[in-house]
């Protein structure tokens, strides 16, 4: 596997002109040559463009400074994640010869760091997804076992930072997207609050749930990531007014702090060594660990897909053949739309357009989606109470290790069921980082799940930087 | 199917065509996957339905935009833009 610094070792490296922007996208070209056509992490690459990038800014001399702290840093996004002038297929057949006309706020503001735009990673089609193998793009494979999944939807940016492909990536996380394929990868995924980081141009699959978020190897490098995309946006509503609070990444864990370990999450492991995985950093850390219950975490699966499907019913309503990528011509437009959506959306999209739309259908609202909605609510509410006892919550960041491809394909309800410990956090719209744990279970990497009261985002890489340093 | 809806009619309402072995696959998923969800029914949720966005929402801003119409220039024909057919 590549040794390729992080970023934060990266800036260093090019402050002290050890180590230039060209030389950087020659080895990531290295690595893509000689790892791409197994693990199939990339829908799009952009390395003569990255290339010319770079060779402009080391004839410039330019290095990361305060205004640009990303120059010359490759960065990887995700191909639901619009990058203005190149294609974005969401891994779906439907959006085929569909160019992004303006950049997502995310990715602007990553270019305005002074990052370089490597390639869109393959990924679950539409984000829909814990395995990235319902893409029309091929699936994804675990580059530290290749006859595993990456994880999923962002399989594609794991796998990429994994191997070496990309210093960082930009995932999603709709319900747990980002923070299990890193978790499957050993990397780090962090979900920000909702709101913290702007939607705008992040193809919407469940707008009340649909995160943009960092995949990278160190906390650290996702607190820079982070400090660079989040933030208000008038372009995005739903972005909280308020900037993001100051961070202080001192490696140390503060005194008194108390963490909650949540009860359903390590009583209903099938396989005792990932609670164990999870629990031994912190049983030699200064920090005081209490049980916490959290009945309705045990219904999370039900509760986030019955709203992620409704959601997606009615957000994939646009693609119709008419005004975006694919269409199938048939004689009316009405049978031009059946025939477009029939043959454009693949299985797993289409599974969840139907439940999604029955769930919204008049008879049944009340009992599927509404009763969600007084779900998650309910959720919210009891997660506020735990934090009332606790700074943060603890769990593994999914029941196994990674799966192997075709394990749970076939079964659409157990390849939910490994969002289980994901999903609370994404309904309760609050802020959650995977870590990995310092060992291994079958030598595969295991997610450290911590979860902050919402907006304390800053708090959380703070306490998370501190124990990955354990 | 689950309880007399039919994944015909769900399809119809989705704009999706399925065919014949699709709409017996999803038919029988569909009804497993909304009994798992079913469950959330016995539990004893009350209360308001409280707005799907987990946040305030800033209120819309309106911007100026400069339309630049010589870059649309290739797409105007007889002072109307040209779009694709809808249909050939």
């Amino acid at each position: 596997m590549s040794k390729l610094p992080s970023i934060a070792e990266l800036i260093l490296l090019i402050a002290r002109e050890e180590r230039k922007a060209t030389e950087i996208i020659e080895e990531i070209k290295g690595n893509i040559g000689r790892k791409e056509s197994e693990a199939n992490a990339y829908i799009n690459l952009f390395l003569d463009e990255a290339l010319a990038q770079a060779k402009q800014l080391d004839a410039s001399g330019s290095k990361p400074d305060e205004e640009k702290p990303l120059q010359g840093i490759p960065i990887a996004i995700k191909d639901n994640i619009c990058v203005s002038g190149k294609p974005c297929t969401c891994a779906s057949r439907i959006l085929e010869g569909f160019i992004a006309p303006y950049d997502a706020t995310v990715v602007a503001r990553l270019k305005d760091a002074g990052a370089i735009i490597v390639g869109k990673t393959n990924l679950d089609e539409f984000a829909m997804g814990s395995s990235n193998e319902n893409s029309a793009y091929g699936p994804v494979q675990n580059p530290l076992d290749t006859e595993r999944v990456a994880g999923g939807s962002s399989g594609g940016s794991a796998a990429a930072v994994a191997y070496g492909g990309a210093v960082a990536a930009l995932g999603s996380d709709t319900g747990g997207s980002a923070r299990q394929p890193a978790a499957f990868c050993g990397l780090v995924g962090f979900r920000p609050s909702y709101g913290r980081v702007s939607r705008y141009g992040l193809v919407a699959f469940a707008s009340s749930l649909d995160q943009v978020c960092p995949i990278t190897r160190t906390v650290q490098d996702a607190a820079l990531i982070y400090s660079i995309i989040a933030g208000p946006d008038p372009c995005d509503s739903t972005t909280y007014p308020a900037e993001p609070e100051e961070m202080d990444l001192a490696g140390e864990i503060p005194e008194g702090i108390k963490v909650g370990l949540i009860k359903e999450c390590f009583d209903d492991l099938e396989d005792e060594r990932m609670g164990d995985a999870v629990l031994r950093s912190f049983r030699e850390a200064r920090v005081e660990l209490v049980e916490v219950s959290i009945p309705l975490v045990r219904l999370s699966v039900a509760g986030y897909q019955l709203l992620a499907m409704a959601e997606a019913s009615s957000n994939l309503a646009r693609y119709d053949g008419i005004r975006y990528g694919r269409r199938i011509e048939r004689l009316g437009l009405r049978e031009t739309y059946f025939a477009t959506r029939g043959e454009g959306f693949g299985d797993e999209v289409t599974r969840r357009i139907l439940i999604g739309t029955f769930g919204l259908s008049e008879g049944y609202i009340d009992a599927y989606y509404n009763t969600a909605l007084r779900y998650r609510a309910a959720l919210a509410a009891e997660f506020e109470e735990a934090f009332k006892k606790v700074d943060f919550l603890l769990s593994p960041t999914a029941p196994t290790p990674a799966f192997k491809l075709g394990e749970k394909i076939r079964d659409p309800l157990a390849m939910y069921l490994s969002d289980i410990f994901t999903a609370p956090a994404a309904l309760a719209a609050l802020p959650a980082i995977s870590i990995p744990a310092p060992d291994k279970v079958d030598g595969l990497p295991v997610g450290i799940q911590i979860t902050a009261p919402r907006f304390a985002d800053a708090k959380l890489l703070e306490f998370a930087h501190a124990v990955e340093r354990l | 199917m689950t309880r007399g809806v039919e994944i015909l009619k769900v399809a119809e309402l989705a704009r999706l065509e399925l065919k014949s072995g699709e709409r017996q696959r999803f038919g029988t998923e569909f009804e497993r996957i909304t009994a798992y969800f079913a469950q959330l029914q016995k539990l004893s949720l009350e209360g308001e339905i409280t707005f799907p966005y987990p946040c305030p929402r800033a209120p819309d801003r309106p911007r100026d935009y400069e339309i630049k119409v010589e870059k649309l220039s290739e797409y105007l024909k007889d002072g109307y833009f040209k779009i694709p057919p809808l249909l050939a």
